[in-house]
């Protein structure tokens, strides 16, 4: 018994140890295997208070739902409604968050989104580390003071995964090679709510150099509307959306400083239910005028960085048919020399 | 003579630092048991059991509470209802209120032997 209980005490530090060394065997599992009973019998006992306590909350969740039923089909105010909604999902995932195999899951990325126990993992596991580094890059590098206001903006409610040239998601913030947007960006979209809303993602460059008045000023690359997302339609379909300002790839040009190339999903007005067929969108739009404008709601929003490469010339002639240009210092004057090219003394 | 040659002072000889190193040293650090990946489920899965249990517990006690508290309301209410001259003679707080020793608080798991005070 002694041992047994200063074992568990121990046992904090183990925990993670004993995880990190076995997490390359998990990642291998494509399925969760229960551990076997009769080995310790304090875990025999655990299954069976874990599962009295599933199956009191499974009644109480049935019951919730029935009156949720009842509400609805009485025709009771939409707030009744949601208030008996959120005590049956509470209940629903207290149900089986205590389930072993629905926290491995969890871990493992195995989200089955017709549960309500997943969609609130899933929602946990955003806002635990994912969402903490974008708010650090965003503010950090100053991405949302200059492109939006953060008291708009607040936290994002969405989580925006951009993927380029057919690799996984990027971190917010990384610096990448031009080359790879080359071609039109993935976007994901995790909401978390059940319904289908429109929305409208908009690319922009922070950094755009503006000769006339020596300063940078923000330019659209890309403009797409009419996007549904939902919770089991995360990718962006851009053939179901409205292209108002076709896909131009980063071109950030030689001599300037590293560029931030933001990408913004903005819920359209109404909940996402009013279409957004044409609107006036041009190259040199400001995006806080663009969201007053046409009444949008930020709700995901990421984005990278990218310095001027060989690839970016080809952009410039065949995209934008210009010559490549390159910024540097004026050339300044060698006072030691005369006008006919000689030393003066 | 070491702090004569300008060397550290406690390298004269104390017995302590000799017990000192004896006693640390004399056994093999204490090893964390190694949990297989199985093992360390099933003992998460126990702590989590234990917080279950140890939540419905204060449910429980708490449940039962509030119940006392509302029967206790209720009861005030009913006097106040019936009768107000009563009912204001319950509501005097006294100060300086004694009771007798023998009129302990109550507890969940009581020992066998509440107060011996004869002897």
């Amino acid at each position: 018994m002694n041992t047994a209980v200063s074992r568990m005490f121990g046992l904090g530090r183990l925990g993670s140890q004993a995880l990190r060394a076995n997490a390359l065997k998990r990642r291998l599992q494509s399925t969760y295997t229960r551990p076997a009973t009769g080995v310790n019998a304090a875990y025999d006992e655990a299954l069976k208070i874990l599962e009295a306590y599933k199956v009191k909350k499974v009644a109480e969740a049935e019951a919730a739902a029935e009156s949720l039923k009842r509400a609805q089909e009485s025709g009771e105010n939409a707030e009744k409604i949601a208030e008996l909604k959120k005590k049956w999902f509470d209940l629903a995932v207290e149900s089986e968050i205590k389930d072993s195999e629905v926290l491995w899951n969890a871990r493992n990325g195995k989200f089955d989104l017709s549960r309500p126990v997943y969609q609130y993992l899933k929602e946990k596991a955003w806002l635990a580390r994912p969402l903490e580094v974008l708010m650090q890059r965003l503010l950090q590098m100053f991405v949302l003071p200059d492109l939006l206001d953060p008291r708009i903006v607040g936290t994002p409610e969405a989580q925006l995964n951009i993927a380029m040239s057919g690799e996984s998601a990027i971190e917010p913030g990384v610096a990448i090679d031009p080359s790879k947007a080359r071609e039109q960006l993935d976007i994901e979209l995790v909401t978390f709510h059940e319904d289908t809303r429109l929305h409208t993602l908009v690319m922009v460059d922070l950094d755009e150099p503006f000769e006339e008045q020596q300063t940078f000023r923000e330019q659209f690359h890309w403009v797409v509307s009419n996007l549904p997302f939902a919770m089991n339609q995360t990718k962006a379909d851009i053939g179901a959306g409205n292209v108002l300002l076709p896909y131009i790839p980063p071109h950030p040009a030689k001599g300037t400083p590293t560029h931030r190339y933001a990408v913004v999903a903005l819920e359209q007005p109404d909940n996402g239910q009013q279409r957004i067929d044409s609107a006036d969108v041009s190259r040199d739009m400001v995006l806080r005028d663009f969201v007053a404008q046409h009444n949008l709601r930020t709700v995901g929003i990421s984005f990278f960085r990218a310095s001027w490469d060989e690839s970016v010339d080809s952009v410039y002639r065949e995209i934008l048919n210009m010559p490549p240009p390159s910024y540097g210092q004026m050339p300044v004057p060698d006072t030691s020399i005369g006008p006919d090219g000689r030393k003066i003394n | 003579k070491a702090a004569s040659r300008g060397g550290p002072s406690h390298l004269s000889s104390d017995p302590r630092y000799e017990a000192m190193k004896q006693i640390m040293f004399q056994e093999e650090p204490r090893q964390l048991p190694k949990l297989t990946e199985e093992d360390l489920e099933r003992h998460q899965t126990i702590l989590r059991a234990v917080e279950v249990m140890r939540m419905e517990d204060r449910r429980k006690r708490r449940l039962e509470r509030e119940r006392k508290f509302a029967a206790m309301e209720a009861a005030y209410e009913a006097l106040e209802a019936a009768d107000p001259r009563l009912y204001k003679a319950a509501c005097i707080k006294e100060n300086n209120v004694v009771f007798p020793r023998q009129m302990r608080v109550p507890t969940e798991t009581p020992a066998k032997k509440i107060w011996d005070y004869l002897e």
